[in-house]
């Protein structure tokens, strides 16, 4: 009864508008005006998409969403929103649902998203579409979801290794799938809107790199657990749309100001970390606190790092394939391994957190040789097991003496 | 074939060799020979023509990984050679299908319990009986194509062709139960099990769910699930059959 009742609030258009006033009256005093975008923007793509406005394409993390804007669509991702029903501590709730269906070793975010769509609480597709890129997961959630609401499940097959025959492999695939988007949503003509959509991507991108130069300064200038939710959230969901460069825009600007006013966040740095994998745990932890409160700072992250070039207009399919190309996590592991080394130079870190996330096998499976790479480098590096969805996989008492014996590995590492 | 090309460039160099299209040809006829004697001994043994458990079988088929090509020619033959007419074996025909069996016990498990393992459709049995390499097309394309177009494994994108052809198996072998044997962290097979599940349940066949973690053996509950599982199969032929006789 609550469930339908939810489904059919959610279906209703006057809902976003009543939701987005409660928290913009709500989150009117948080000091970064970014944060306020992403709630707003969540609240539209949400609306649009529940009130079926626009054909709903679900994406994996990873597709480029420049395809989604520029036919016109509304990219849902379900991790995304899983991580935020995490947020909102709601996410156990969900994955009771989908432990029915499949096995608790699978990556929490796609259990909430499944256990979601059992519920109702997502918005059906028209169309789903995934990649190979670094999650082999991602593919059979998406296929098992084209199966339930029996629609078109399209698939890009990114190349283990980039060079000419693979990035006209991927050329030639998204050709394919741009035309099947078009016959399926049923829009002619795509150009114009693609070439916006490249546009205000690189817009967007181009604030982000300055954001990650400014995040090199001294005090750290931004929570790095925010540039890991929402931070992170946008990166995933905004590229090709308005509301992404306003995001970046504003972020740009309170970072700024932060630098310019010598203000750090967290106030007390001794320690500056850099935090691997893109995922932290979004249900309430102590992990920031306990970092904070002995002068330990995430002062970047390997999800929020500009792997690829700058989108061209010209050649709209081969620089989105660039782009997937570029991510530094495809490929062998030592992409991975030499760019997290770059990340800890230029940001000059005391030491690293891999947050190996329980169903990630792709991050997991590279950890112990990312931390010994690091070891070599003279930085301590901890493997913090976990799970970023799952509260009943966290345990605050073990995290906090992880954590603090890692603290005080700096410690004397400083001494 | 661009891949596989790559692939037997690095070989050549690296190992200082050259591979020739009639090379390849070679090791195809031999490849092939070998899947054919494995198809009709694994008949034979469904039909209970080679006296032999589905353990055995099991055991035997795995050998082929490991063995020699000619040795296990050799052993398949004499297989076949000696068998010979006799009842066929008793039990509620089963499916066994999934990830790797590291655990041959499972089938040895099904058989004690009432079952009859008619067909296995595994990572190591089962898959590699499949359709010859053809000999009259461009090797590597053959090759590709082989490799592409055989009984797929979870981790290919075409779910609904891997599940139509495990479904086709269900029909040709008159499988009352499917056993769905798959390894922890093994994402691909454990994301399927819920879709093969649905659809053997429309075509009234129940599927038992086995994940298992490498530790082998009858331990884990496995052996009460098991046999949970066939008691319930064979209630439900006792069932049919009072149906029909009514």
């Amino acid at each position: 009864m609550i469930e339908r009742s939810i489904g059919w609030l959610l279906r209703r258009s006057l809902t976003y508008g009543i939701l987005g006033n409660i928290l913009k009256l709500y989150y009117a005093r948080d000091e970064n005006p970014a944060f306020r975008i992403w709630v707003s923007f969540l609240i539209r793509m949400c609306r649009e998409a529940f009130t079926r406005s626009k054909p709903v394409i679900w994406t994996s993390a990873f597709v480029p969403t420049e395809l989604v804007y520029g036919i016109g669509g509304v990219p849902i991702h379900p991790e995304i929103l899983a991580s935020v029903m995490a947020y909102f501590n709601v996410s156990g709730w969900f994955l009771e649902k989908s432990d029915t269906r499949v096995s608790t070793d699978l990556c929490s975010f796609y259990r909430i998203a499944l256990g979601m769509t059992m519920a109702g609480f997502l918005p059906r597709p028209d169309l789903l579409l995934s990649s190979s890129l670094l999650c082999d997961g991602s593919n059979k959630f998406f296929g098992y979801i084209s199966q339930i609401y029996d629609v078109p499940h399209l698939f890009i097959d990114v190349p283990y290794r980039g060079g000419k025959a693979g990035r006209r492999y991927l050329v030639d695939q998204l050709h394919t799938i741009l035309d099947s988007m078009m016959r399926l949503t049923g829009i002619s003509s795509t150009q114009a809107r693609m070439e916006t959509a490249l546009d205000l991507s690189n817009q967007a991108r181009r604030y982000l790199l300055q954001i990650n130069e400014l995040r090199k300064a001294r005090p750290a200038p931004f929570l790095g657990s925010e540039a890991l939710s929402f931070g992170a959230g946008m990166l995933f969901c905004s590229l090709g749309c308005e509301e992404g460069v306003r995001f970046y825009r504003a972020l740009h600007r309170f970072i700024r100001n932060n630098v310019d006013q010598g203000v750090g966040h967290p106030p007390q740095q001794k320690y500056r970390l850099l935090w691997l994998h893109h995922i932290r745990p979004y249900y309430p932890n102590n992990i920031f606190d306990v970092l904070h409160e002995r002068g330990a700072a995430v002062v970047f992250e390997e999800t929020n790092h500009v792997y690829w070039p700058e989108l061209r207009r010209e050649e709209i399919l081969d620089s989105l394939s660039e782009k997937m190309l570029s991510n530094c996590s495809n490929g062998p592991l030592d992409r991975r391994v030499e760019n997290a080394l770059r990340m800890a130079r230029a940001y000059d870190v005391d030491g690293a957190i891999h947050f190996s996330h329980w169903g990630c096998r792709q991050s997991c499976g590279g950890a112990v040789v990312l931390a010994e790479a690091f070891k070599a480098e003279g930085i301590p590096c901890i493997l913090l097991d976990g799970d970023g969805g799952d509260p009943s996989l966290y345990s605050p008492g073990q995290t906090q003496t992880r954590l603090e014996a890692f603290v005080e590995v700096l410690d004397q590492k400083g001494a | 074939r661009g891949e596989i090309q790559s692939l037997l460039d690095r070989l050549s160099s690296t190992f200082g060799v050259s591979v020739s299209p009639e090379d390849l040809a070679v090791s195809f006829r031999a490849s092939n020979k070998t899947r054919a004697l494995l198809r009709k001994a694994e008949d034979l043994v469904r039909r209970g023509r080679v006296g032999m458990t589905g353990l055995e079988w099991t055991e035997f088929s795995r050998a082929g990984g490991l063995l020699p090509r000619k040795i296990y020619d050799g052993f398949l033959r004499r297989l076949i050679d000696q068998s010979r007419a006799g009842p066929e074996r008793n039990g509620v025909p089963i499916l066994l299908t999934g990830s790797m069996l590291e655990n041959p016990e499972i089938v040895a498990m099904i058989e004690e319990c009432g079952g009859r393992v008619v067909a296995q459709d595994l990572c190591v049995s089962g898959r590699q009986s499949e359709e010859p390499i053809s000999l009259t097309q461009d090797p590597l394309a053959a090759l590709a194509r082989h490799y592409l177009l055989r009984p797929p494994c979870a981790r290919m994108q075409e779910s609904r062709r891997r599940i139509d052809h495990v479904m086709s198996l269900v029909r040709s072998h008159g499988v009352r139960g499917v056993v769905y044997y798959v390894l922890k962290f093994c994402d691909t097979f454990l994301y399927e099990a819920p879709v093969l599940k649905r659809r053997l349940a429309q075509a009234g066949i129940p599927m038992l769910i086995i994940e298992s973690d490498y530790q082998g053996g009858r331990g884990g509950g496995i052996y009460t699930r098991v046999q949970a599982f066939l008691e319930m199969l064979g209630v439900r032929a006792a069932q049919a059959t009072c149906e029909a006789g009514v």
